[in-house]
């Protein structure tokens, strides 16, 4: 067999069939893949600011007697753990933010999914 | 009047402002290339299918940077290789020896579309090529004589891409001078 025989052979070979759902597949997971209504790193932003604010409610609402008393708890309170000093209870409720901002990037926060079908 | 076909190039710029029409064609015309090499490298249905889809969600991702002039098959196939690189590399990984480098049986979709005993030969000739020298006929198949395109997919100087391609076409000439050989004389 000749170099051109073999050349004009191997040209002459179908390429393989790609399976029927392949397309639809990749459509599906590019140009039709359902955006988020929030990036990721908004959806930890939030979280984050979430469990700040839960934080800071509850060490406004904690047993202290004047609202000023309260404020000056809470400031400084956030100059601790800016400082690096984080108490217990920051780390508790940091935790809970966290999980309800796993919780929240898992919930279903997308528009309706176009319908996909194979052309 | 038949409207004459978009570009690559035209069909790149218009997915990267937002058609999806534009990248469904742009699917629609390397689909089955793609997963040739992807299959004739991995020889396994379910994992060609999986490095084709991720070669093209990993170029939609990155169309923006895609450089207009280049060869869109030649971007897309080398993502491809890549991807199927690093199924090989994982297989290798979870068997503690190679895995046998032959079709999967179950393959079919081709059997249906072998024309000829001579394809079939020609097919299980190259089947049965060491992977560096089968994904350069691969290659050579799909994209001609444009050795500098298949020396940027495979990240090898042309030289040895050349030097592939003489091997393996060597290889094949034995294999199939063999069966030829076999078939004259039962």
């Amino acid at each position: 067999m000749t170099d051109d025989e073999l050349e004009r052979a191997l040209f002459a070979l179908p390429l393989e069939e790609p399976p029927a759902d392949l397309r639809s597949r990749i459509l599906g997971a590019t140009v039709y893949r359902p955006r988020l209504i929030f990036r990721t790193a908004e959806i930890w932003g939030l979280g984050t600011a979430l469990a700040i604010m839960v934080w800071l409610s509850w060490y406004v609402t904690s047993g202290l007697p004047t609202l000023g008393g309260k404020f000056g708890f809470v400031f400084t309170s956030l100059i601790a753990v800016v400082g690096g000093n984080i108490p217990a209870s920051a780390w508790l409720w940091l935790a809970l933010g966290v999980s309800s901002t796993i919780w929240i990037s898992q919930v279903s926060l997308m528009p309706a999914r176009a319908r996909i079908t194979d052309h | 009047m038949e409207v004459p076909a978009r570009t690559d190039d035209a069909l790149i710029a218009a997915a990267v402002a937002g058609s999806a029409e534009a990248f469904g064609t742009l699917v629609e015309r390397y689909e089955r290339a793609v997963y040739h090499l992807a299959y004739r490298t991995l020889h396994d249905v379910e994992e060609a299918k999986d490095a084709t889809q991720e070669a093209f969600m990993k170029g939609y991702r990155a169309l923006h940077t895609f450089r207009p002039g280049a060869k869109f098959s030649t971007w897309i196939f080398t993502i491809v290789y890549h991807a199927c690189c690093d199924r090989l590399a994982r297989r290798k990984r979870w068997s503690d020896a190679e895995l046998p480098d032959r079709a999967d049986p179950s393959a079919g979709p081709e059997a249906l579309a072998e024309a000829s005993d001579d394809a079939r030969r020609l097919r299980a000739a190259i089947d049965a090529l060491p992977e560096k020298y089968r994904t350069v006929i691969t290659l050579f198949h799909l994209q001609g004589k444009q050795y500098d395109e298949i020396a940027t997919v495979l990240d090898l100087p042309m030289g040895t891409v050349k030097t592939h391609l003489f091997r393996a076409k060597e290889l094949l000439r034995k294999a199939l001078g063999d069966s030829i050989a076999e078939r004259g004389h039962p």
